[in-house]
């Protein structure tokens, strides 16, 4: 029935989680045989991002009953002293779902005529475009791209109307359901240090060849009742309002302080043991500065250890400059491709993978008390391996001494507008403070479509806290503070402004019809004064979810010593929790072998029986020579980085002295 | 630390612009590797520098012009796809490296390679990416084609099984990749046309019903080799150029046009169906 495996192993990986993708390329890139197996048939696991469409799939398949393959009996042909452990179901891990539309399910057609018709009739200029929408809208999905360019004009075409009346786009649940490929929704959403272990982790193995990132434009948080940048950069610092001189000094002398720690910890003495916020009190900071440093760059939170604060404020000083305005990355195409830049490398290296596969149960040894397994069973054959990686949702009951002490709840939210809308397109990462009804830091994440996470004219955003009650509730004050989350059948008009299309529209056309952008800032501007609320991104489709939070288990108690187990998604932004159960249990199954070594580049393999045969030659192709010495290549490069350095004209030059 | 902690705060005075996308690490990366610190900077050709013509950007043998001048360079992703066995390594081995072997194993640490064709005043990179043998239990990963533009699907003509498994990989490929893909189609392996299965008119048929481009290729033989890849990559190659001379201004503010780092140029090349409007 399924495809036969070979049977022997040094590694057998069960799930496609980040830590197990890790190890898994760790241990094919030093040459071990590697088998890498994942029950569902995409790659990931609670890690993954999917379209909207997977997205939907997935939430079926968690509502499902545990698997009936789980609950029959497995047989496999077993040596004496070996018994059978059954594998965990992962699907029972996820609760709490609830997913909700807050917009109609189809647009009439006379609506959506209508709709443009009142376009068409304040602005005659954009008739032609106004009627291609409505043909557009019932051309085959093909035509998908023109489709958008189409739509996107006539709110374009807001700017210049008088817009109380005429609605902005219109989404329908079936528009959305159309674009559905162009959503890349994260269950796990995490962002990078832009020095953090991850980063280091795919430039030091050449994996980041593998992935694409964008940097995250504006840290924001919530101060007053409302939203304001954090200043990051000096540039930050004197774009901001809140921050007045006095205060711009003060926030860079401690800023200073803090990064200087092991220099003046005279200055923190008597401080180890009291929370950070008392240390900041003592500086005299002011309540703004205060609230900046406490809760955007520590994001720490009352309670926090000063240590601790000063180390988190570290982390993110550090990693400022590298790539961006901030400290941030975000993988394109969402977090779930990181994971699958570790598979791609494991494959790369030699290593089996076969999804829609499941290890059905553990083969397990006891010899003079001492417990190893031996392998797996999986569609009913015998694979047998030194060492075997268990994803915790796979993992059999019995290994894990306790439940998961805690829980995440997670929201994501696809909306029609940015939560503070700018002249282009964000990236924005908000710690939403333990204030205004809020009893738990929550993450928020906001991406728009040029990271791919959704079609233009739209954003998802993501919200990510420690689970206290449902999803839905731990997230609730937060989401009321943010968005406008009720249903909108699009015949009550909320003061809607052309914000969107400004916001959405990319800055090409944006400064095409710099006119109507300017005349769009000022009315919104207006807007801001007139009501706030007013501006709450609409929500279009919501959905909530709970999942264990797995990273503070003991995953070695009842463990045979050859298997090891790997958390689920954490509480942390980045992934430095992953990478780093990654590398402690490379290094217990291999500890005297590198942790992944770079791959070489392309130019650099030089292929069996290779000699000088040239390749095809076009007209003017100088004839790449493949295999050139390498050191030269180098001089190059590091000759370009200089002249790079030199380029950006601040002390990235000096550092590098 | 505390040196890196001074540089990390000069770092934080400092201003740096706003960038957009960054590859942490590329084909054409720039490097400044100091040996005291973790401190390194990297980042790919740019699209800026890519429309300034005599800019700083890198290039490494095989980018650069015979002459000396400096051109534009264009980098393209292109996948392969198709049935384990049907002769996909052989054909990127056969046009990256003008080599046939008999006996091909599969390339161990091969994520991809790469090949460099110069016309007039630009040179275009195929980074060639091969499946690493992930397709063989159905288990391909999406990252594999995400921003490619052109993807190969090759089958082979002794083999009908295989013809269909092709039929399913551009189906995957119309639902999946970006929607203005190029994809060909090759019957491989057709210097063995006495076991011939698939019909050279089926094939044919079903590309013209498809959109795709096809040809019987041999990476045996060379035939047709790279004839493939050449009309693979130019009908993308000229959208680039139209694309070029239609967005390069107003596309990037000023400030982002000169800061030479991290506007990666194959993002542009992911994002172009939509920002582009009709190029028709």
């Amino acid at each position: 029935m399924e495809d036969d495996l070979p049977t022997e192993y040094d590694v057998i990986v069960v799930g496609t989680g980040m830590t197990e993708s890790i190890v898994a390329a760790a241990a094919s890139r030093i040459g071990k045989k590697v088998l890498h197996l994942d029950s569902n048939e995409y790659y990931g696991g609670l890690w993954a991002s999917f379209n909207f469409e997977g997205l939907q799939k997935w939430m079926e398949d968690c509502r499902k009953p545990a698997k009936s393959s789980q609950e029959g009996e497995v047989t496999a042909s077993t040596k004496e002293v070996e018994k059978l452990i059954k594998a965990g179901n992962q699907f029972s891990t996820v609760f709490n779902i609830e997913e909700k539309w807050y917009i109609v399910e189809e647009l009439a057609e006379s609506e959506e005529g209508q709709s443009v018709s009142k376009i068409t009739q304040t602005d005659g200029e954009e008739q032609g475009k106004g009627g291609g929408d409505v043909d557009d809208a019932k051309k085959a999905e093909d035509d998908e791209t023109e489709k958008n360019e189409a739509e996107e004009k006539p709110d374009a075409g807001d700017g210049k109307d008088v817009v109380t009346s005429a609605p902005t786009k219109q989404w329908s649940q079936a528009k959305v359901k159309k674009e559905y490929r162009k959503f890349n929704l994260d269950l796990a959403p995490k962002l990078l240090f832009a020095r953090g272990s991850l980063v280091e982790l795919l430039i030091s193995s050449n994996i980041a060849r593998y992935a694409e990132f964008r940097s995250v434009t504006r840290v924001l948080t919530w101060l007053d009742g409302r939203l304001e940048p954090v200043p990051c950069s000096r540039a930050d610092v004197f774009a901001t309002h809140h921050v007045t001189v006095v205060e711009k000094r003060m926030l860079m002398k401690l800023l200073t302080m803090c990064m200087e720690y092991e220099n003046s910890s005279k200055d923190f003495e008597g401080y180890e043991d009291k929370p950070f916020i008392e240390y900041l009190k003592s500086k005299k900071l002011t309540p703004n500065l205060l609230h900046y440093v406490l809760f955007a760059i520590a994001m720490a939170t009352d309670a926090t250890p000063c240590m601790e604060g000063v180390a988190r404020t570290q982390r993110f000083l550090n990693s400022l400059g590298r790539y961006g305005n901030t400290p941030f990355l975000w993988p394109m195409y969402g977090s779930g491709e990181i994971p699958q830049c570790f598979c791609r490398l494991c494959a790369v290296f030699g290593g089996l993978y076969h999804l829609k596969r499941a290890a059905e149960a553990l083969i397990v040894s006891e010899v003079d008390s001492k417990t190893t397994c031996q392998g797996i069973v999986s569609g009913g054959q015998r694979l047998e391996t030194e060492h075997l990686v268990l994803g915790v949702g796979y993992a059999p009951p019995d290994f894990l001494q306790t439940a998961p002490p805690g829980g995440l709840s997670r929201g994501i939210f696809i909306t029609d507008r940015s939560i503070l809308p700018a002249d282009k397109e964000s990236l924005t990462l908000l710690q939403f403070p333990p204030v205004d009804g809020v009893s738990e830091p929550v993450t928020v994440i906001e991406v728009g479509p040029s990271t791919n996470a959704c079609p233009p004219g739209m954003y998802v955003v993501h919200m990510t806290c420690k689970q206290q009650k449902t999803a839905r509730e731990d997230l609730q004050a937060v989401v009321e503070n943010l968005l406008h989350m009720e249903f909108s059948d699009g015949t009550v008009t909320r003061i809607d402004t052309d914000t969107q299309s400004t916001q959405t529209a990319s800055p090409k056309k944006h400064s095409q019809d710099g006119e109507g952008g300017e005349e769009g800032e000022e009315e919104e501007r207006k807007e801001k004064n007139d009501s706030v609320s007013a501006l709450k991104p609409q929500v279009l489709w919501s959905l909530f979810f709970n999942c264990p939070e797995t990273s503070e288990c003991d995953l070695t108690a009842n463990v045979p010593a050859n298997v090891f187990l790997c958390s689920g998604p954490d509480l942390d932004l980045d992934f430095e929790f992953a990478v780093k159960q990654a590398k402690e249990i490379f290094t217990k199954m291999y500890p005297d072998s590198e942790f992944l070594p770079r791959a070489p580049d392309p130019e650099e393999i030089v292929l069996e029986g290779e000699e000088g045969t040239p390749g095809p030659t076009f007209e003017g192709d100088t004839g790449k020579p493949d295999a050139e010495g390498e050191d030269d290549e180098n001089k190059t490069e590091a000759g370009n980085g200089e002249e790079d350095a030199g380029d950006q004209g601040n002390s990235e030059g000096a550092a590098a002295e | 630390m505390p040196q890196d902690a001074v540089l990390a705060f000069e770092r934080l005075k400092s201003e740096i612009s706003d960038s957009v996308v960054t590859t942490i690490e590329d084909n054409i990366p720039f490097t400044v590797e100091t040996d005291a610190s973790d401190f390194v900077i990297e980042a790919t050709g740019t699209l800026s520098q890519l429309g300034r013509p005599g800019s700083t950007m890198a290039n490494r043998s095989g980018a650069q012009r015979p002459n000396g001048t400096q051109g534009k360079i264009c980098q393209f992703k292109l996948v392969l796809l198709g049935e384990s066995a049907v002769g996909k390594s052989s054909l990127v081995l056969r046009f990256v490296k003008g080599q046939f072997h008999e006996y091909q194993e599969s390339t161990i640490g091969a994520a991809f390679l790469t090949q460099t064709v110069c016309l007039d005043d630009t040179t275009v990179k195929f980074e060639i990416w091969d499946t690493a043998g992930q397709e063989r239990y159905h288990s391909l990963a999406p990252m594999y084609y995400r921003g490619a533009q052109a993807a190969i699907v090759v089958y082979d003509i002794t083999n009908q099984d295989t013809f269909g498994r092709a039929k399913t990989w551009v189906k995957e490929l119309q639902r999946q990749a970006s929607p203005n893909i190029v994809i060909a189609l090759a019957g491989n392996k057709a210097d063995l046309a006495n076991k011939r299965m698939v019909e050279y008119d089926e094939a044919q048929g079903y590309a013209e019903e498809n959109g795709l481009l096809f040809m019987e290729t041999s990476a045996k033989t060379a035939m047709n080799v790279n004839d493939i890849f050449l009309a693979i990559g130019s009908p993308v190659f000229i959208d680039f150029i139209i694309f070029f001379s239609l967005i390069h201004s107003p596309y990037l503010p000023p400030d982002e046009q000169v800061t030479g780092l991290q506007t990666s140029f194959s993002d542009t090349k992911l994002r172009w169906p939509d920002v582009l409007p009709s190029l028709n």
